[in-house]
């Protein structure tokens, strides 16, 4: 059912530069999301995928999840949110052209407008990326 | 996507202490700020990674690619209507036995410090 929420319903990034397809799954302290890495995406070169890219997709997994629970549960409106920090971040490998990430976060802690997560991006089975993250919200999207 | 001459210009490059630093001019028109986020154009923070990956690897002269971070903080907001120029030091540049370049990079303008990095490069 998450599946089918339009994802720019959920965030406040707007194309070309949205690096997740689908909220696949939600709760209150986890949540996953999907992106096939499309030839014409912008962190798209050569065949791969950008490191710069794959944190940023992390990064709106959390905020898809934010958004979800802006909109849906709280019945406000989307908010900009920023990386206040990226820790221990591990690349295995960068995703390839073609390839479905499939990202699950897990929220350590939140505290007002600040969210610690965990990060594991797979490939089918395999764990390509891990890492922790900061997200901070701000005000209110003027997209949505 | 390349960054280098779409969101940032290199203006000069010098070496402070044996270490590269760029002075680089940030383009406002750069049509990502239209997406993040319409209305509030901020320089994405991963943008931030990328910029300091293409700078490595114009001191470098060849390719690499981020493989570890222990830390990227980010300590404050750079809006490109408040921001044209960044100062992008790398206090630390040390290659590992493993091929691996142990970096440290720093991006501030004035007195303000905007992002400290930590990382691997490979």
């Amino acid at each position: 059912m998450f599946r089918d929420i339009d994802i720019l319903e959920l965030l406040p990034q707007r194309p070309p530069f949205v690096m997740v397809d689908h909220l696949t799954d939600y709760s209150e302290t986890q949540s996953s999301c999907d992106l096939t890495i499309r030839k014409d995406n912008v962190f798209c070169e050569s065949g791969m995928f950008a490191a710069a890219g794959l944190i940023e997709h992390i990064a709106q997994t959390c905020a898809a999840r934010l958004g979800y629970y802006n909109k849906y549960i709280l019945k406000t409106g989307v908010r900009l949110g920023f990386i206040g920090e990226v820790k221990d971040l591990d690349i295995v490998r960068l995703p390839r052209e073609g390839e479905t990430l499939n990202t699950t976060i897990v929220v350590m802690q939140e505290i007002f407008d600040v969210t610690l997560v965990t990060a594991e991006v797979r490939v089918g089975e395999e764990v390509i990326a891990t890492t922790r993250l900061k997200i901070a919200q701000g005000q209110q999207s003027s997209s949505s | 996507m390349v960054l280098q001459d779409n969101l940032f210009s290199i203006m000069s490059q010098a070496q402070e202490d044996g270490q590269p630093a760029f002075q680089v001019q940030i383009h406002k028109e750069w049509p990502i700020y239209k997406a993040h986020f319409p209305g509030h154009p901020i320089t994405p923070g991963v943008c931030i990674v990328q910029m300091i990956q293409e700078l490595l690897q114009v001191h470098l002269g060849r390719e690499v690619s981020l493989r570890k971070a222990k830390t990227v903080k980010y300590t404050a907001i750079i809006s490109p209507d408040e921001v044209s120029e960044l100062s992008v030091s790398f206090p630390k540049i040390e290659q590992q036995e493993d091929g691996s370049l142990k970096v440290q990079a720093q991006v501030a303008g004035g007195e303000t410090i905007y992002t400290k990095l930590s990382a691997t490069f490979q």
